[in-house]
């Protein structure tokens, strides 16, 4: 709560020379920037992942299955890793475009943003009845008028949805737009605060993006909740997979490894070429040491945000009109916010509080704690928790839905007392959801950049500051081997996510 | 006699009604020992409430509710509803997904040897022709089925008291007949005593010894079949029970009772209702009879096909709709007029 | 209820394993040093390993950009561990000095030029980095660029490229330029210079040398060891672009070359003071020197450490060090002027 008030508060204090600097002369840039960053973004992962969701639904093709899956995989690739690697190639290369600006940086967060609309459509179509296609067939639809007028429209909440999210995770990247050289308002707030040293100003460009960013919440909470009414309609039967022509379905395949392959499989291949024969960086026990610390913090974090969202979801379920839940919903804005503007809010607070205390340790005991609480770990998971507690507690919320209230009072009419209710009843029902809530925040840590990189105690490094550092210092190739690390500690809880979320709807 | 189950001047509010009205008044009802009882009212009247109450789920804000004698809600406590020995059927069923049929019916099971607890829902599983079923999950099954599982479920730690809230609303027409049937005559061979909340009067009357209808949170009439439909304390009740028209009353010049279709009889009026100015009378569909060689005539406007006979809607006079049944070998055609007579036992009649 | 009190042991629980494992000692301790670095670890931890072998002080260490670092010690206070922080570059030592980050250092036994030792003695220099120019060999004369201001000259229209103003190197060279002829010439030279620019800034110095290499540009502004960490790349393609370039130190008629500093200073609430004096006084040593300079191919402060060959074989080159110590004062300045002739 407390950086929440801390940014807000921010507004109320005189604007200064360094903000009419600013207004002056890059902050049209910066707006500018980043909203066509987030527009660009939606819009491309519109066209991606409606089409391959569409084709995937519903075409049969040969190996249909498989790239339904690895349709998926981009997702355990940063965007900024996929920045790094492609410039990289083409670097190497003279006839292919420099990918150092703003649209460069739309289609590299796309390629890896892509996959949250892909399974968001897709499970729309195939929520979307069999007869409902085939009436449209009769009245003289073409397979692509279908898919114009009747399919998108009816899964416009769910695809609303996926491309809000990408582009409010465009807004919040830092990354990839400060390697490619993208001048955006979370790079500007970096420059700011950091650069000209002026928190002032930095924290009221951080309100103001945050003020648009919200906008964004909004319409993606609204269509939030017209996704879970249509997900209603089972009285239909479900799509069913129909085939085409031998020549059409080369083409589709085609089509669909495109995304597959420009998301991850050229960047991946070419990461692992690099690691092995041009990389100076070795596989050394400092480097193991590395990857064994960001395991590590991932681990932690990841069970902790779980529980923590455990804890959120039911309280919003026994007591939803209680003050901890109105706070819990705040909380869960942190998302969309960018991580440099959650480091700020998060430290100034806490090294006061740590200050503050060892000023009262000192003055009556003689001696000093040093930094409790923003100078280990604490401060980082905490931040974290901010960042990464909404997507935990929404997947854990979500299958805690599918127990209906009645079960619950069910069972108490059967005898049973709350403690056998959760045990017996919401725990293997909760198992996949908790499951999947781990997975999801393990890998956002994994991934995540300039929080990790600002937060973090001494003598710890993680693989994403590595591989950001020796990639910002032009050493690309040697940032390969932090940069595979990440990808696969990545692959593994994305294959698991995928088998759930794509066994659910696979039903067919 | 021993009362089973006593409700004395319940009164229910969930806080903040949208017009501060209570969603339950001065409910007055009770239950004997093994019978079944109903409360049947249109959408949002209460009953569910009603039946969460007497469950233990909501706290009431005065009056009592007394099981065996013994209080198990008042303004100021509640029993858990652990502890209240009544078994609930669900809405919707409410079948723990997680687990088989079996472990669903086994579930409030306590203090039981596994043998004596696998006899104990083989048993139930036997009652209602289930047992090939026993180890599917709830997804397997369909809609009628998973409502016998939630009724033996619910039967299964012999509870004194079983609650059912719209048991038959998500069953398909063609078997919801026959499952009414079957489940009242369950419940009697069980000797336990039942309260079935629904909004389907159909359902009401052919599975309970006593029906309470509900309307806006008071209790409107309570008794059998036969009363509430031939005896409607009020014109709701007269209206949301079974068919039926209102034609006014008027006193002719020497002074008697006549409807647009001839006069009345005033032994058969009550004493109060001959003071009133303004009255009119209830006639069901079968109050009128088709009779060809009446001189009274209507003309038909509409028509429905009722298997034995029609119902048919009539226009007499220009001016007062009527509703007739006639046996269906007599089909006459849309704007036909056809000759009616007035038969009625027992009047009802309402202020207007 | 029941519900929250169940939560409430279980919260208890959780927070108490919180506890445990998050809070790693952050207590100072007297036989340790914790060393905040701007400068990346492998260009420092193996010199920290010697001093830990020599004097038996455990030398920890925390890399970041040096902006970040300054801002996490500012939050840090009174409570803030740090002993030692190291810059690379002399805006940023001097900005942790105005905003009281920094004590004193007892100078006496230090050997260095005045130019690298901070006037109010808060910070000493401890290498020397060069921000010159690099050129296509193909199409750029040996010495057909002489001064820096000669880059606005309308002849070099879009052949220019350098990184982005974000970068402190560039703030500091513009820093320099103020300092030298007034903040309004400073402006009109680098609006011209920026007007020249042959594409939008992106990437770091290494990259505008394959821009150039790759005819992009013909010119760049890049740090001098860049340039020879290309010419030495195990990666065979680096040393193809490297070589078709050359370097040039400018203004060596005048005031002299740009240089900039990595600088090292002692934290104000460091408990370590006398450990923090034992490691500057090592990392000036002759020895130290030498290795510290060479593994990045830069200039060391010390008057006597030798460097490498390549250097050596450019010999003695003029530099414009006495603005060192100002440079901070100008940070801001530079960073306004750049956005307002929109050097992005």
């Amino acid at each position: 709560m407390v950086p929440f008030i801390f940014l807000a508060s921010s507004i109320f204090i005189p604007f200064n020379d360094n903000w009419h600097h600013i207004v002056e002369n890059v902050l049209l840039d910066y707006f500018v920037n980043s909203l066509s960053l987030a527009i660009g973004v939606g819009f491309c992962t519109f066209i991606i992942g409606t089409t391959t969701a569409w084709l995937t639904s519903v075409y049969d093709f040969p190996f249909r299955k498989i790239i339904s899956w690895l349709l998926l995989m981009p997702l355990a690739m940063p965007a900024y890793i996929i920045a790094i690697t492609y410039v990289g190639i083409i670097d190497s290369t003279s006839f292919l475009p420099d990918i150092r600006n703003l649209f460069g940086a739309i289609i590299m967060i796309s390629l890896v943003l892509y996959p949250y609309v892909y399974i968001l459509a897709r499970g729309a179509f195939l929520e979307q009845s069999k007869e409902l296609h085939e009436n449209s067939q009769i009245l003289g639809a073409s397979q692509f008028q279908i898919f114009l007028k009747v399919s998108i429209p009816m899964a416009r909440p769910a695809i609303i949805l996926g491309v809000t999210l990408a582009a409010m995770e465009a807004l919040a990247d830092f990354g990839t737009v400060e390697f490619l050289g993208v001048p955006t308002f979370t790079t500007g707030i970096f420059r700011t605060w950091f650069g000209m040293n002026d928190t002032v100003t930095a924290t009221q460009m951080a309100t103001l993006l945050l003020s648009i960013v919200f906008i964004f919440v909004f319409i993606e909470q609204q269509s939030r909740k017209k996704v879970r009414y249509s997900e209603n309609i089972k009285t239909q039967s479900k799509l069913n997979y129909r085939i085409t022509s031998k020549k059409n379905n080369f083409f589709i395949a085609v089509i669909c490894i495109f995304p597959i392959a420009f998301g991850f499989i050229i960047p991946f291949l070419q990461l692992i070429y690099w690691s092995i024969f041009i990389s100076n960086e070795s596989w050394d026990s400092d480097f193991f040491s590395i990857v064994n610390d960001t395991l590590l913090l991932a681990f932690l974090a990841s069970i902790i945000i779980t529980i923590i969202s455990l804890l959120i979801t039911y309280i919003k379920r026994f007591s939803p009109k209680s003050i901890t839940n109105k706070f819990m919903q705040i909380i869960t804005l942190g998302y969309a916010i960018p991580g440099p503007v959650v480091a700020i809010a998060v430290l100034i607070p806490f090294a006061a509080l740590d200050n503050y205390i060892n000023q009262i340790l000192v003055v009556k005991f003689n001696f000093s704690l040093g930094l409790i609480f923003s100078g280990t770990f604490f401060i980082l998971i905490f931040a974290y928790c901010i960042r990464f507690l909404t997507v935990s507690s929404r997947t854990i919320s979500s299958g805690l839905e599918s127990i209906s209230l009645a079960t619950d009072d069910a069972a108490k009419s059967l005898g049973a007392s709350t403690k056998n209710i959760l045990i017996k009843i919401h725990f293997p029902m909760l198992k996949t959801s908790l499951l999947t809530s781990f997975l999801i925040v393990f890998i956002d840590v994994m991934k995540e950049l300039p929080l990790t990189s600002i937060l973090r105690p001494f003598n710890f490094n993680t693989l994403s500051v590595k591989a950001f550092e020796l990639a910002s210092d032009e050493k690309i190739a040697d940032a390969s081997n932090a940069a595979i690390m990440i990808v696969l500690a990545g692959i593994i809880p994305v294959i698991l996510i995928t088998k759930n979320i794509l066994g659910k709807r696979n039903k067919v | 006699m021993n009362k089973k189950l006593i409700i004395s001047d319940l009164s229910l509010d969930f806080g903040k009604d949208k017009n501060n009205r209570k969603i339950l008044s001065n409910i007055n009802f009770d239950l004997e020992e093994s019978e079944i009882g109903c409360i049947l009212g249109p959408s949002g009247c209460g009953k569910t409430s009603l039946l969460r109450a007497i469950a233990g789920f909501e706290n009431i804000i005065s009056g009592t509710i007394l099981k065996d004698g013994v209080c198990i809600s008042n303004s100021l406590e509640n029993i858990s509803v652990q502890n209240r020995k009544m078994g609930m059927v669900f809405q919707d069923y409410a079948l723990f997904p997680n687990m088989d049929i079996k472990s669903n019916i086994a579930f409030g099971l306590k203090g039981m040897t596994k043998a004596d607890k696998e006899a104990r829902v083989n048993y139930l599983l036997k009652l209602v022709n289930l047992d090939k079923h026993k180890d599917k999950y709830p997804h397997e099954l369909s809609g009628g089925e998973q409502q016998r599982v939630a009724l033996i479920r619910a039967l299964a730690p012999s509870p004194e008291i079983i609650l059912l809230d719209e048991p038959f609303s998500n069953i398909d027409a063609d078997i919801k007949e026959d499952l009414v049937t079957d489940v009242r005559v369950l419940l009697k061979e069980l000797s336990i005593t039942s309260i079935i909340v629904t909004h389907d009067q159909y359902e009401a009357f052919n599975i309970a010894d006593k029906v309470a209808i509900m309307n806006n949170g008071k209790i409107e009439q309570i008794g059998n079949a036969y009363d509430i439909y031939h005896k409607p304390v009020n014109k709701f009740v007269a209206d949301f029970i079974g068919l039926g028209v209102f034609v006014p009353i008027v006193k002719n010049e020497n002074g008697i009772f006549e409807t647009p279709l001839g006069l009345l009889d005033k032994n058969k009026f009550h004493k109060d209702e001959m003071k009133y100015k303004n009255l009119e009378m209830l006639l069901r569909p079968d109050d009128i009879i088709h009779n060809d060689e009446s001189s009274t005539k209507a003309i038909v406007i509409e028509k429905q096909f009722r298997g034995a006979e029609f119902l048919y809607k009539l226009l007499y006079n220009d001016k007062y709709p009527l509703l007739c049944y006639a046996p269906s070998h007599h089909d006459h055609r849309i704007g036909e007029s056809i000759g009616i007579e007035l038969e009625i036992e027992h009047y009802v009649i309402f202020e207007k | 209820m029941q519900n929250t009190c169940f939560f409430c042991n279980y919260k208890a629980l959780q927070v108490i394993l919180v506890l445990i494992f998050t809070f790693s000692p952050a207590i100072s301790n007297a036989s340790e040093l914790n060393v905040y670095s701007g400068r990346k670890a492998k260009l420092i931890k193996p010199l920290f390993d010697r001093f830990h072998a020599e004097t038996g002080i455990k030398v920890n260490i925390v890399t970041a950009k040096s902006d970040a670092l300054i801002k996490r010690i500012e939050a840090e206070g009174e409570s803030s561990p740090a002993d030692i922080f190291i810059t690379v570059d002399a805006g940023r030592i001097d900005r942790a000095k105005k905003m009281g980050l920094l004590q004193n250092i007892d100078t006496t036994y230090m050997n260095i030029s005045k130019n690298y030792i901070d006037k109010d003695k808060k910070w000493v220099g401890l290498s020397k980095r060069i921000r010159t120019i690099i050129y296509s060999k193909k199409n750029v004369s040996n010495n057909e660029i002489t001064k820096f201001e000669d880059l606005g000259k309308n002849n070099w229209k879009g052949r220019i490229c350098v990184r982005s103003s974000n970068n402190i190197y560039n703030q500091s060279l513009v820093a320099s330029l103020i300092i030298n002829h007034g903040e309004k010439k400073a402006e009109k030279i680098i609006k011209n210079i920026v007007e020249n620019f042959a594409k939008k800034p992106s990437g770091n110095d290494r990259a505008q040398i394959t821009a150039v290499a790759k005819n992009e540009c013909d010119v760049a502004i890049v740090n001098h060891y860049y340039y020879i960490m290309m010419l030495n790349s195990k990666d065979e393609e680096k040393r193809k672009i490297a070589k078709q370039v050359d370097i040039n130190f400018l203004n060596q008629n005048d005031r002299g070359a740009h240089v900039n500093i990595s600088a090292i200073g002692i934290a104000k609430y460091s408990k370590n003071v006398a450990n923090a004096h034992k490691l500057i006084i090592f990392l000036l040593s002759k020895e130290s020197q030498e290795w510290y300079a060479k593994v990045n191919n830069e200039y060391p402060v010390h008057e006597n450490a030798s460097t490498t060959d390549l250097l050596d074989s450019w010999g003695k080159i003029k530099l414009d060090d006495s603005v060192i110590n100002k440079l901070g004062d100008l940070n801001t300045n530079a960073v306004k002027l750049m956005d307002r002739v929109g050097w992005q």
